[in-house]
Protein backbone atom coordinates (compact mmCIF):
# COMPACT_ATOMS: atom_id res chain seq x y z
CA UNK A 1 0.00 0.00 0.00
CA UNK A 2 1.41 3.36 -0.73
CA UNK A 3 1.80 5.59 2.09
CA UNK A 4 -0.02 8.72 0.89
CA UNK A 5 -3.08 6.81 0.88
CA UNK A 6 -2.77 6.05 4.61
CA UNK A 7 -2.62 9.05 7.63
CA UNK A 8 -1.15 8.35 11.09
CA UNK A 9 -3.57 7.63 13.92
CA UNK A 10 -1.77 10.53 15.91
CA UNK A 11 -2.43 12.73 13.56
CA UNK A 12 -6.05 11.88 13.04
CA UNK A 13 -6.69 12.17 16.99
CA UNK A 14 -4.36 15.51 17.14
CA UNK A 15 -7.28 16.74 14.35
CA UNK A 16 -10.77 15.39 16.15
CA UNK A 17 -9.59 15.74 19.70
CA UNK A 18 -9.99 12.26 20.47
CA UNK A 19 -7.72 9.87 22.54
CA UNK A 20 -5.47 7.57 20.96
CA UNK A 21 -6.90 4.62 23.20
CA UNK A 22 -10.57 4.98 21.64
CA UNK A 23 -8.82 4.58 18.19
CA UNK A 24 -7.19 1.38 20.00
CA UNK A 25 -10.44 -0.04 21.14
CA UNK A 26 -12.11 0.42 17.75
CA UNK A 27 -9.29 -1.09 16.17
CA UNK A 28 -9.46 -4.46 18.12
CA UNK A 29 -13.22 -3.96 18.45
CA UNK A 30 -12.50 -4.76 14.23
CA UNK A 31 -14.70 -1.42 13.91
CA UNK A 32 -11.85 0.09 11.87
CA UNK A 33 -8.59 -1.08 9.93
CA UNK A 34 -5.37 0.19 11.39
CA UNK A 35 -2.03 -0.74 9.72
CA UNK A 36 1.34 -0.48 11.13
CA UNK A 37 4.26 1.13 8.47
CA UNK A 38 7.47 1.96 9.44
CA UNK A 39 6.14 0.82 13.19
CA UNK A 40 3.60 3.76 12.76
CA UNK A 41 -0.28 3.02 13.16
CA UNK A 42 -1.74 4.22 10.22
CA UNK A 43 -5.46 4.57 9.09
CA UNK A 44 -6.10 3.71 5.69
CA UNK A 45 -8.14 6.80 4.19
CA UNK A 46 -10.94 4.65 2.81
CA UNK A 47 -11.63 4.25 6.24
CA UNK A 48 -11.69 7.55 7.35
CA UNK A 49 -15.02 8.26 6.62
CA UNK A 50 -16.34 5.72 9.14
CA UNK A 51 -13.79 6.57 11.66
CA UNK A 52 -15.33 9.85 11.47
CA UNK A 53 -18.38 8.67 12.29
CA UNK A 54 -17.80 6.84 14.88
CA UNK A 55 -15.85 10.04 16.49
CA UNK A 56 -18.92 12.32 15.90
CA UNK A 57 -21.14 9.35 17.73
CA UNK A 58 -18.39 9.73 20.63
CA UNK A 59 -18.04 13.00 20.81
CA UNK A 60 -21.82 14.66 19.61
CA UNK A 61 -23.60 11.88 21.62
CA UNK A 62 -21.40 10.91 24.55
CA UNK A 63 -21.24 7.24 23.47
CA UNK A 64 -18.59 5.45 24.93
CA UNK A 65 -16.75 2.59 22.99
CA UNK A 66 -19.03 -0.42 23.89
CA UNK A 67 -21.74 1.37 23.02
CA UNK A 68 -20.39 2.69 19.71
CA UNK A 69 -20.02 -0.87 19.02
CA UNK A 70 -23.09 -2.02 19.59
CA UNK A 71 -24.52 0.89 17.38
CA UNK A 72 -22.21 0.16 14.47
CA UNK A 73 -23.48 -3.54 14.47
CA UNK A 74 -27.24 -2.35 14.61
CA UNK A 75 -26.66 0.17 12.00
CA UNK A 76 -24.78 -2.01 9.72
CA UNK A 77 -27.99 -4.84 10.23
CA UNK A 78 -30.29 -1.76 9.26
CA UNK A 79 -28.51 -1.19 6.19
CA UNK A 80 -28.43 -4.32 4.98
CA UNK A 81 -32.01 -5.05 5.77
CA UNK A 82 -32.77 -1.89 3.80
CA UNK A 83 -31.20 -2.86 0.96
CA UNK A 84 -32.46 -6.38 0.97
CA UNK A 85 -35.86 -5.01 0.90
CA UNK A 86 -35.04 -2.74 -1.51
CA UNK A 87 -33.92 -5.50 -3.74
CA UNK A 88 -37.34 -7.13 -2.69
CA UNK A 89 -39.26 -4.58 -4.24
CA UNK A 90 -37.68 -4.39 -7.26
CA UNK A 91 -38.25 -8.34 -7.84
CA UNK A 92 -41.85 -7.69 -7.04
CA UNK A 93 -42.13 -4.81 -9.35
CA UNK A 94 -41.54 -7.32 -11.90
CA UNK A 95 -44.33 -9.40 -11.24
CA UNK A 96 -46.31 -6.52 -10.40
CA UNK A 97 -46.16 -5.33 -14.21
CA UNK B 1 -40.44 34.26 10.44
CA UNK B 2 -42.68 32.72 13.34
CA UNK B 3 -41.42 32.59 17.20
CA UNK B 4 -39.56 29.48 18.24
CA UNK B 5 -40.97 27.59 21.40
CA UNK B 6 -37.93 26.24 22.73
CA UNK B 7 -38.83 24.81 25.65
CA UNK B 8 -41.66 22.97 23.59
CA UNK B 9 -39.19 21.52 21.21
CA UNK B 10 -37.06 20.03 24.60
CA UNK B 11 -40.03 19.10 25.85
CA UNK B 12 -39.06 20.83 29.24
CA UNK B 13 -41.24 23.56 31.26
CA UNK B 14 -39.56 27.02 31.69
CA UNK B 15 -38.41 26.48 35.48
CA UNK B 16 -36.41 23.34 33.84
CA UNK B 17 -32.71 23.00 35.38
CA UNK B 18 -29.76 22.98 33.27
CA UNK B 19 -29.43 19.35 34.11
CA UNK B 20 -33.13 18.62 32.70
CA UNK B 21 -32.22 21.18 29.77
CA UNK B 22 -29.20 18.83 29.06
CA UNK B 23 -30.74 15.61 29.87
CA UNK B 24 -33.83 16.78 27.39
CA UNK B 25 -31.58 17.48 24.50
CA UNK B 26 -29.08 14.61 25.09
CA UNK B 27 -32.34 12.46 24.34
CA UNK B 28 -33.69 13.99 21.26
CA UNK B 29 -29.91 13.88 20.05
CA UNK B 30 -29.34 10.22 20.60
CA UNK B 31 -32.60 9.65 18.88
CA UNK B 32 -32.47 12.15 15.72
CA UNK B 33 -28.84 12.12 15.40
CA UNK B 34 -28.00 12.47 11.65
CA UNK B 35 -25.64 9.66 11.89
CA UNK B 36 -27.93 7.53 13.71
CA UNK B 37 -30.75 8.02 10.82
CA UNK B 38 -28.62 8.48 7.71
CA UNK B 39 -30.89 9.68 4.74
CA UNK B 40 -33.60 10.60 7.03
CA UNK B 41 -34.10 14.24 6.20
CA UNK B 42 -37.11 14.51 8.92
CA UNK B 43 -34.54 13.69 11.37
CA UNK B 44 -32.13 15.65 10.50
CA UNK B 45 -34.91 19.05 10.60
CA UNK B 46 -35.70 17.43 14.47
CA UNK B 47 -32.01 17.08 15.51
CA UNK B 48 -30.89 20.89 14.03
CA UNK B 49 -34.27 22.11 16.16
CA UNK B 50 -33.03 20.44 19.15
CA UNK B 51 -29.90 21.73 18.63
CA UNK B 52 -31.15 25.24 18.41
CA UNK B 53 -33.12 24.96 21.48
CA UNK B 54 -30.12 23.82 23.47
CA UNK B 55 -27.89 26.27 21.77
CA UNK B 56 -30.30 28.82 23.37
CA UNK B 57 -31.52 27.17 26.83
CA UNK B 58 -28.15 26.09 27.47
CA UNK B 59 -26.41 29.45 27.70
CA UNK B 60 -27.72 31.60 30.60
CA UNK B 61 -27.64 34.90 28.90
CA UNK B 62 -29.19 33.91 25.73
CA UNK B 63 -32.02 31.87 28.09
CA UNK B 64 -32.72 34.99 29.69
CA UNK B 65 -33.12 37.09 26.91
CA UNK B 66 -34.94 34.84 25.60
CA UNK B 67 -37.76 34.32 28.76
CA UNK B 68 -37.55 38.27 28.81
CA UNK B 69 -38.63 38.72 25.71
CA UNK B 70 -40.87 35.50 24.50
CA UNK B 71 -43.18 36.41 21.86
CA UNK B 72 -42.21 40.02 21.92
CA UNK B 73 -39.09 38.72 20.90
CA UNK B 74 -39.22 41.58 17.52
CA UNK B 75 -38.98 44.23 19.79
CA UNK B 76 -36.29 42.80 22.10
CA UNK B 77 -33.44 45.00 20.27
CA UNK B 78 -34.75 48.21 20.59
CA UNK B 79 -35.69 47.61 24.16
CA UNK B 80 -31.94 46.47 24.45
CA UNK B 81 -30.64 49.31 23.35
CA UNK B 82 -33.25 51.31 25.94
CA UNK B 83 -32.11 49.63 28.83
CA UNK B 84 -28.23 50.13 27.61
CA UNK B 85 -29.08 54.07 27.69
CA UNK B 86 -30.26 54.40 31.14
CA UNK B 87 -28.34 51.96 32.80
CA UNK B 88 -24.87 52.68 30.81
CA UNK B 89 -24.10 48.88 31.31
CA UNK B 90 -23.63 46.01 28.83
CA UNK B 91 -26.14 43.83 29.03
CA UNK B 92 -24.42 40.14 28.31
CA UNK B 93 -21.27 38.83 29.70
CA UNK B 94 -19.59 35.43 28.36
CA UNK B 95 -21.65 31.96 29.23
CA UNK B 96 -20.01 29.23 29.09
CA UNK B 97 -21.38 26.35 26.88
CA UNK B 98 -23.23 23.61 28.84
CA UNK B 99 -23.78 19.87 27.68
CA UNK B 100 -22.39 19.00 24.44
CA UNK B 101 -21.33 20.92 21.35
CA UNK B 102 -23.93 20.74 18.84
CA UNK B 103 -21.20 20.00 16.43
CA UNK B 104 -23.42 17.97 13.37
CA UNK B 105 -23.32 20.68 10.84
CA UNK B 106 -24.41 23.12 13.59
CA UNK B 107 -22.49 25.92 12.74
CA UNK B 108 -24.59 29.00 10.73
CA UNK B 109 -27.62 26.56 10.52
CA UNK B 110 -29.97 28.23 12.86
CA UNK B 111 -33.14 29.20 11.85
CA UNK B 112 -34.08 32.91 11.02
CA UNK B 113 -35.51 33.67 14.32
CA UNK B 114 -32.00 32.75 16.30
CA UNK B 115 -30.24 34.92 13.99
CA UNK B 116 -32.47 37.48 14.62
CA UNK B 117 -32.65 37.02 18.15
CA UNK B 118 -29.19 36.51 19.01
CA UNK B 119 -27.41 37.97 15.93
CA UNK B 120 -26.00 35.46 14.01
CA UNK B 121 -24.92 31.65 14.33
CA UNK B 122 -23.30 30.12 18.14
CA UNK B 123 -20.41 31.93 17.98
CA UNK B 124 -22.37 35.08 18.15
CA UNK B 125 -23.87 36.54 21.71
CA UNK B 126 -20.70 37.43 23.14
CA UNK B 127 -20.03 33.82 23.74
CA UNK B 128 -16.69 32.30 23.89
CA UNK B 129 -15.56 31.41 20.37
CA UNK B 130 -15.84 27.33 19.72
CA UNK B 131 -14.72 24.84 16.82
CA UNK B 132 -17.52 24.37 14.64
CA UNK B 133 -17.24 21.53 11.60
CA UNK B 134 -18.71 23.12 8.04
CA UNK B 135 -22.29 22.29 7.03
CA UNK B 136 -23.04 19.36 5.16
CA UNK B 137 -24.54 19.97 1.74
CA UNK B 138 -26.63 17.22 -0.62
CA UNK B 139 -26.84 17.32 -3.77
CA UNK B 140 -28.81 15.07 -6.39
CA UNK B 141 -27.24 14.08 -9.80
CA UNK B 142 -29.27 11.98 -12.48
CA UNK B 143 -28.02 9.46 -14.32
CA UNK B 144 -28.79 7.10 -17.45
CA UNK B 145 -28.58 3.29 -16.79
CA UNK B 146 -26.48 3.40 -19.63
CA UNK B 147 -24.30 5.71 -17.93
CA UNK B 148 -23.62 3.56 -15.26
CA UNK B 149 -21.63 0.85 -17.11
CA UNK B 150 -18.40 2.13 -16.71
CA UNK B 151 -17.16 4.42 -14.38
CA UNK B 152 -16.11 7.69 -15.57
CA UNK B 153 -14.84 10.77 -14.46
CA UNK B 154 -16.92 13.81 -14.06
CA UNK B 155 -16.79 17.76 -13.08
CA UNK B 156 -19.96 18.64 -11.27
CA UNK B 157 -20.64 22.84 -10.11
CA UNK B 158 -21.74 22.90 -6.17
CA UNK B 159 -22.20 26.64 -5.26
CA UNK B 160 -19.69 27.77 -7.79
CA UNK B 161 -17.29 25.74 -7.38
CA UNK B 162 -16.19 22.86 -9.97
CA UNK B 163 -15.77 19.33 -8.18
CA UNK B 164 -14.35 16.12 -10.18
CA UNK B 165 -15.33 13.31 -8.98
CA UNK B 166 -15.16 9.65 -10.83
CA UNK B 167 -18.86 7.70 -10.59
CA UNK B 168 -17.97 4.28 -10.54
CA UNK B 169 -19.57 1.62 -12.62
CA UNK B 170 -22.32 0.01 -10.81
CA UNK B 171 -23.72 2.57 -8.87
CA UNK B 172 -27.52 1.50 -7.26
CA UNK B 173 -30.44 4.41 -7.65
CA UNK B 174 -30.26 6.21 -4.67
CA UNK B 175 -27.32 5.36 -3.76
CA UNK B 176 -24.82 8.00 -1.94
CA UNK B 177 -21.25 9.07 -2.22
CA UNK B 178 -19.45 11.54 -0.02
CA UNK B 179 -16.84 13.57 -0.83
CA UNK B 180 -15.01 15.03 2.24
CA UNK B 181 -13.97 18.73 3.09
CA UNK B 182 -16.61 20.23 0.29
CA UNK B 183 -19.45 21.11 2.11
CA UNK B 184 -19.75 24.08 3.87
CA UNK B 185 -16.48 26.00 5.37
CA UNK B 186 -15.72 25.39 8.80
CA UNK B 187 -15.91 28.19 11.84
CA UNK B 188 -12.80 29.16 13.69
CA UNK B 189 -10.88 27.19 12.05
CA UNK B 190 -12.95 23.69 11.92
CA UNK B 191 -12.32 21.11 9.17
CA UNK B 192 -15.56 22.01 6.26
CA UNK B 193 -18.14 20.03 6.21
CA UNK B 194 -18.92 17.48 3.52
CA UNK B 195 -20.73 16.50 0.52
CA UNK B 196 -22.93 13.99 -0.25
CA UNK B 197 -24.24 13.14 -3.76
CA UNK B 198 -26.64 11.25 -4.16
CA UNK B 199 -27.62 9.30 -7.41
CA UNK B 200 -30.84 8.51 -9.65
CA UNK B 201 -31.18 6.25 -11.88
CA UNK B 202 -34.48 6.10 -13.32
CA UNK B 203 -35.51 3.29 -14.78
CA UNK B 204 -34.95 2.69 -18.33
CA UNK B 205 -37.51 2.41 -21.44
CA UNK B 206 -36.12 -0.74 -22.62
CA UNK B 207 -34.16 -2.75 -19.20
CA UNK B 208 -35.28 -2.56 -15.80
CA UNK B 209 -32.56 -3.42 -13.17
CA UNK B 210 -32.97 -5.48 -10.16
CA UNK B 211 -30.17 -5.16 -8.28
CA UNK B 212 -27.24 -6.06 -10.95
CA UNK B 213 -29.70 -7.78 -13.17
CA UNK B 214 -31.15 -6.43 -15.63
CA UNK B 215 -34.62 -8.11 -17.58
CA UNK B 216 -35.87 -7.27 -20.72
CA UNK B 217 -38.45 -8.54 -22.72
CA UNK B 218 -38.12 -9.32 -27.11
CA UNK B 219 -40.33 -9.63 -29.18
CA UNK B 220 -40.09 -12.95 -31.61
CA UNK B 221 -41.75 -13.46 -34.47
CA UNK B 222 -44.49 -16.46 -34.89
CA UNK B 223 -42.42 -18.53 -37.12
CA UNK B 224 -38.94 -18.31 -35.33
CA UNK B 225 -40.50 -19.65 -31.72
CA UNK B 226 -41.84 -22.41 -33.86
CA UNK B 227 -39.52 -23.01 -36.47
CA UNK B 228 -36.49 -21.94 -34.54
CA UNK B 229 -33.74 -19.79 -35.55
CA UNK B 230 -31.36 -16.85 -34.81
CA UNK B 231 -32.01 -13.59 -33.83
CA UNK B 232 -29.87 -10.30 -32.69
CA UNK B 233 -30.60 -8.61 -29.45
CA UNK B 234 -29.52 -5.64 -28.10
CA UNK B 235 -27.14 -5.59 -24.41
CA UNK B 236 -26.28 -2.13 -22.79
CA UNK B 237 -22.97 -3.51 -23.81
CA UNK B 238 -23.92 -4.66 -27.33
CA UNK B 239 -25.79 -6.65 -29.79
CA UNK B 240 -25.47 -10.51 -29.16
CA UNK B 241 -26.47 -12.99 -31.32
CA UNK B 242 -29.03 -15.82 -29.81
CA UNK B 243 -29.78 -18.96 -31.14
CA UNK B 244 -33.68 -19.88 -30.56
CA UNK B 245 -34.50 -23.38 -30.58
CA UNK B 246 -37.36 -24.84 -32.17
CA UNK B 247 -40.81 -24.62 -30.47
CA UNK B 248 -40.04 -21.93 -27.74
CA UNK B 249 -43.22 -21.12 -25.84
CA UNK B 250 -44.27 -17.29 -25.06
CA UNK B 251 -42.66 -15.95 -22.32
CA UNK B 252 -39.36 -17.99 -22.32
CA UNK B 253 -36.63 -16.87 -20.31
CA UNK B 254 -33.15 -16.57 -21.80
CA UNK B 255 -29.98 -15.89 -18.98
CA UNK B 256 -27.05 -13.58 -20.27
CA UNK B 257 -24.39 -14.25 -17.91
CA UNK B 258 -22.20 -11.33 -17.40
CA UNK B 259 -24.63 -8.94 -19.48
CA UNK B 260 -25.96 -7.40 -16.72
CA UNK B 261 -24.75 -3.88 -15.00
CA UNK B 262 -21.26 -3.83 -13.68
CA UNK B 263 -21.30 -4.84 -9.67
CA UNK B 264 -19.91 -2.23 -7.28
CA UNK B 265 -16.89 -1.49 -7.14
CA UNK B 266 -15.45 -5.22 -8.18
CA UNK B 267 -13.99 -4.98 -10.63
CA UNK B 268 -14.77 -7.15 -13.99
CA UNK B 269 -17.84 -8.74 -11.73
CA UNK B 270 -20.96 -8.59 -13.78
CA UNK B 271 -24.50 -9.03 -12.95
CA UNK B 272 -26.62 -11.30 -15.63
CA UNK B 273 -28.82 -10.30 -18.44
CA UNK B 274 -32.91 -12.17 -18.55
CA UNK B 275 -34.47 -11.80 -21.60
CA UNK B 276 -37.93 -12.82 -21.76
CA UNK B 277 -39.40 -13.45 -25.25
CA UNK B 278 -42.86 -12.06 -26.60
CA UNK B 279 -44.16 -14.77 -29.39
CA UNK B 280 -45.94 -12.29 -31.73
CA UNK B 281 -48.69 -13.93 -33.96
CA UNK B 282 -49.25 -12.57 -37.21
CA UNK B 283 -52.12 -9.94 -37.77
CA UNK B 284 -53.84 -9.24 -40.73
CA UNK B 285 -53.48 -12.61 -42.51
CA UNK B 286 -53.75 -12.60 -46.27
CA UNK B 287 -56.13 -15.21 -47.58
CA UNK B 288 -53.02 -17.54 -48.78
CA UNK B 289 -51.92 -17.43 -45.38
CA UNK B 290 -55.24 -17.69 -43.95
CA UNK B 291 -55.67 -21.04 -46.07
CA UNK B 292 -52.23 -22.15 -44.56
CA UNK B 293 -53.10 -21.56 -41.29
CA UNK B 294 -56.02 -23.69 -41.91
CA UNK B 295 -54.63 -26.75 -43.37
CA UNK B 296 -52.06 -26.39 -40.49
CA UNK B 297 -54.92 -26.46 -38.12
CA UNK B 298 -56.18 -29.82 -39.88
CA UNK B 299 -52.94 -31.42 -40.05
Amino acid sequence: MRTENLITVNDFCVYHNVEYTFVDYLADAGLVQVKTVNKTNCIPIDEIQKLERLVRLHNELEINEPGIATINNLLQKLEDMQQEMSYLRSRLSLYEG
Amino acid sequence: MAFIDYYKILGVDKNATEKDIKNAYRKLARKHHPDLNPNNAEAEKLFKQANEANEVLSDPEKRKKYDKYGENWQHSEAYEQQARQQSQQRSYGGGGQQGFDGGFGGGGDFSDFFNSMFGGGPAGGGRQSQRYRGQDMNAKLQLDLRDIMESKKQTITVNGKNIRLTIPAGIQNGQTIKIAGHGGAGANGAPAGDLYIEFSIPDDAEFKRVGNDLYRTINLDLYTAVLGGEITADTLTGKVKLKVPPGTQNNTKVKLKGKGVPVYKKHDHFGDLYLTYNVLLPANLTPKQKELFEELAKS
